[in-house]
């Protein structure tokens, strides 16, 4: 390796020529829309460049576009020059010849970024065997080193694993070891680490730290994260509808934003407190009414299919003698990482799925007795899921989609009582009464959002459950939303369930807060003593792997 | 992957269990005392009860049903009771046409399906793929039998390279025999190439949008390797699903074709029989052709295994 670790950073920051990759003026329509505009930015050789934007900014075209893989219909400009070639003039023999070799790439989503007919094996040899001219015996060699270096060691991952067979952050260092697997000179990892949990995360963002130490490579980190980037970077630019924004070093971005779109996203991602409700005494002091739920011992179960024609029937047990309250106006943040039970608690909740045992009572009456929830109960219990493109039916109009939980009202609302009602809601939310006659595919994923809670209030409920609300959500629109709930707890006294991966959210809106893992609540408390002063190891390994944004001080 | 084969196999020998069971009730509740058929208006009653005893009519059905299941184990399936010959010798003359047939015109479906299929979906919106489409459409609008006459007009009659129907015999030599077979094989096979061709068409462009062929992309593979080494096996479950069912429907479906070139196959066997009341033939031809597609299905299910490796753990 000719990169010296260490002194490189500095006397590349200050030499700008000996820039790997160069963007001039790199501009670019789809099928006549204009995506990327004038960009231009450069990575110098064993750097890390975030680049940080909202969703369609622009950040994964132009990843695309370095690599030459632009969607059908792609019309560009402007020059990229890698490693002193012209990409854009490049023949796509030669540039098969740079993708994979010199150029790695990383993808978002470690789910389906893997062939899962093929053995990891085969995914990551295939791409040295199409680089590297070496005997069979030296690609399983390589192979095998490659995963070992990416943290899946042989004995433990055989080249023999289908994608399938691991899990999200496993799949994403198989999709690392194919990408560095040729020793490239730049990396590009496009949100890499969005789709992981917190602590799958810090792994991977270790790594890639690093990958890029020993071998010396340049990374191209894309995200929105801004505390991802504060970890990683040394230089970032900025991106928003297609145009940068703001760029510069690490310091003088993160240090001294200039352009007010930089300053609206650090604001909207600082970890600043929303103010907390007025009521929070009064409902300090409301303990000693009936809570407003009430889940005690709550025990879920699911079938798991028999290891044998002859063997018992086996359970898999999602949810473990789960037990908490939640008052009138309280806001209960419930965190943990995927497969930790938040979801099945949430669908026993709403009684979507049977209880094995436990019960469920809503303002002393029991839910979960009776077969089906009573109408009454859903009345009082609303949600609001994650996914705002895929939580609503295309076909019917925005009167219709929230206007529906009207229907477990015990005397049917009129239509001008049904018109009154959801141009209210609309209104609560931000919304215009008038957006009741459009269709869902109108309106952007806030939107859509916004929407999703004036379905779950337009029947005046007591709780919202909100699983995963704000995930799908980019940091400017999550913090408006945000606001939005607290306004909405505010003024209606509702509670919230607050439920999400995303430990900077649940610690802005709610009031206490329930840790889950394994089932089982670990650890409960108020927010601001268990966020300051966690107990038991899992929280504090929570804490300590989530991205803390940090303004830098000085250079380095 | 045991497992899953044991498991494949279990529901093979359910399905066929009741399939024997509906395929006799259903032939018992239709209209028509065979007995009676057979011997015309004029009969005798006691002619009629002496020809019911002889054929076992009398029997009580349950007994009727265990003779006949346990029958078909042994390979004894009964005499026909219009040409009072075993019924296993007339299938299986029938099936050595017809399953030939099957099978020669799945493979020119096959053969002509996946490559156009994937040029159509490699050359995605371009003049390759609306010419591959428009001829789907034409293959699948056009009825096969008239298709079939067109070959014989062409093939038989003016250029005098075929015959222009019947079977010339296995004994006559292989390649003699598949000669004979060709031109029906064609006729079956065009529907069914437009038909997988689209299939194969559709999945692949669903497969080519997926995230992996992106990082396929990503690593170096040209479009064309990332086609083949990525995307195919990826798109081939829908495929198989097809193709299981073209096979079995080519095993009886070719009555109309069997009829253009005088094959004297299965489904003109069957046709035979439901018109002559020879409850003991249908039935036995119909349980053939259930064993058949649960076999296929089997096979089918076979491949999926062999195909997508999360299948072999799931039950």
């Amino acid at each position: 390796m000719a990169y010296a670790i260490g002194s490189t950073r500095d006397c590349v920051v200050s030499d700008n020529h000996s820039a790997l990759l160069r963007l001039d003026r790199v501009s670019l329509d789809i099928h006549g829309v204009p995506i990327l505009s004038d960009i231009s930015l450069s990575v110098a050789a064993g750097q890390t460049l975030g680049i940080i934007g909202e969703s369609g900014s622009g950040k994964s075209m132009t990843a695309l576009s370095i690599m030459q893989l632009l969607p059908r219909g792609s019309q560009s400009s402007g020059s990229i020059v890698f490693d002193g070639q012209e990409l854009s003039e490049l023949s796509e023999e030669q540039l098969c010849d740079i993708r994979g070799s010199d150029i790695g790439m990383i993808f978002q989503e470690p789910m389906t970024a893997l062939n899962p007919v093929k053995t990891i094996g085969d995914q990551v040899s295939e791409s040295i065997r199409l680089h590297r001219n070496v005997s069979s015996a030296e690609v399983k060699q390589l192979t095998e080193q490659i995963l070992e270096r990416v943290g899946l060691p042989n004995s433990e991952y055989p080249l023999s694993r289908y994608p399938h067979e691991l899990s999200g952050g496993q799949r994403q260092r198989v999709v690392i070891a194919i990408a560095v697997a040729c020793k490239p000179k730049l990396l590009i990892a496009d949100e890499p680490t969005t789709a992981l949990d917190v602590t799958t995360q810090a792994g991977i963002l270790d790594l890639l730290k690093t990958l890029q130490r020993d071998e010396g490579l340049a990374l191209m980190l894309i995200t929105h994260d801004l505390a991802v980037v504060s970890m990683m970077a040394d230089d970032v630019v900025v991106m928003k509808s297609g145009q940068v924004v703001e760029q510069g070093s690490l310091y003088s971005v993160f240090g001294n934003p200039s352009n007010d779109y930089t300053k609206l996203l650090f604001d909207a991602s600082a970890l600043t407190q929303v103010a907390r409700r007025g009521n929070k005494n009064d409902s300090a002091t409301a303990t000693n009414k009936a809570p407003l739920l009430e889940v005690r011992d709550l025990v879920c179960e699911y079938r798991v299919p028999r290891p044998g024609l002859l063997s018992r029937p086996t359970a898999f047990r999602a949810v473990d003698t789960v037990s908490f309250d939640i008052q009138h106006g309280e806001s209960v943040g419930l965190v943990g990482e995927s497969g930790c039970g938040k979801s099945t608690l949430t669908r026993a909740l709403l009684g979507l799925m049977k209880l094995h045992s436990g019960s469920i009572s809503l303002n002393g009456e029991s839910v979960s007795a009776a077969q089906t929830v009573s109408r009454d109960a859903r009345r009082q219990m609303q949600v609001v899921f994650q996914d705002p493109f895929g939580s609503f039916n295309p076909r019917h109009k925005v009167r219709r989609l929230i206007s529906e939980p009207l229907y477990l009202l015990d005397t049917q609302a009129t239509a001008q009582e049904t018109n009154y009602r959801v141009s209210e809601t609309l209104e609560s939310v931000g919304m215009a009464a008038s957006d009741a006659d459009k269709f869902i595919h109108e309106f952007s994923g806030g939107q859509r959002q916004r929407i999703a809670i004036a379905r779950a209030l337009i029947i005046k409920p007591a709780l919202i459950i909100l699983d995963e609300a704000v995930s799908a959500l980019d940091v400017s629109v999550r913090a408006q939303v945000l606001e939005l709930l607290h306004d909405l707890a505010n003024r209606e006294g509702l509670a919230y369930l607050f439920i999400s991966h995303d430990l900077s959210v649940v610690q802005r809106v709610s009031d206490r807060v329930l840790v889950m893992q394994k089932g089982k609540i670990v650890e409960r408390g108020d927010t601001q003593t268990v966020f300051s002063n966690p107990q038991h190891p899992y929280t504090q390994q929570l804490i300590s792997a989530a991205p803390t944004l940090r303004i830098p001080q000085s250079e380095r | 992957m045991l497992r899953y084969l044991y498991r494949r196999l279990g529901s093979l020998a359910a399905t066929l269990l009741v399939a024997s069971l509906v395929v006799f009730v259903v032939i018992e509740v239709v209209p028509g005392d065979p007995a009676s058929y057979m011997l015309g208006l004029n009969a005798q009653p006691d002619t009629v009860a002496a020809l019911r005893s002889e054929l076992g009519l009398d029997q009580s059905k349950p007994a009727r049903y265990v003779q006949w299941v346990t029958g078909m184990l042994r390979g004894d399936f009964g005499q026909s009771y219009t040409y009072r010959t075993p019924v296993a010798d007339m299938v299986s003359d029938r099936l050595w046409i017809s399953l030939p047939l099957a099978l020669y015109a799945l493979v020119l479906s096959i053969v002509i399906a996946f490559p156009a299929g994937i040029w159509a979906a490699s050359r995605r919106g371009g003049a390759a793929d609306t010419t591959v489409m428009g001829f789907t459409q034409l293959g699948i609008a056009i009825p096969n039998f008239w298709f079939a006459m067109l070959l014989v007009l062409f093939f038989a009659i003016k250029l005098r390279w075929f015959s222009a129907g019947g079977f010339a015999g296995w004994d006559e030599g292989f390649f003699v025999a598949l000669k004979s077979l060709t031109l029906p094989a064609i006729a079956l096979a065009l529907p069914q190439a437009a038909i997988l061709t689209r299939v194969m068409r559709s999945s692949l462009l669903d497969v080519l949008g997926e995230d992996f062929m992106r990082t396929a992309r990503a690593k170096g593979l040209s479009r064309r390797q990332a086609l083949l080494r990525h995307a195919l096996r990826n798109a081939m479950i829908p495929v198989l699903t097809i193709i299981g069912l073209q096979f079995s429907f080519l095993i009886a479906g070719a009555i109309i074709i069997e009829n253009v070139f005088f094959l004297p196959g299965l489904g003109r066997l069957i046709f035979q029989s439901i018109a002559q009341r020879d409850l003991i033939v249908v039935e036995s031809v119909v349980m053939l052709l259930v064993f058949a597609v649960v076999v296929v299905t089997f096979i089918v299910d076979l491949a999926y295994a062999w195909v997508d490796p999360r299948l072999r753990r799931r039950s």
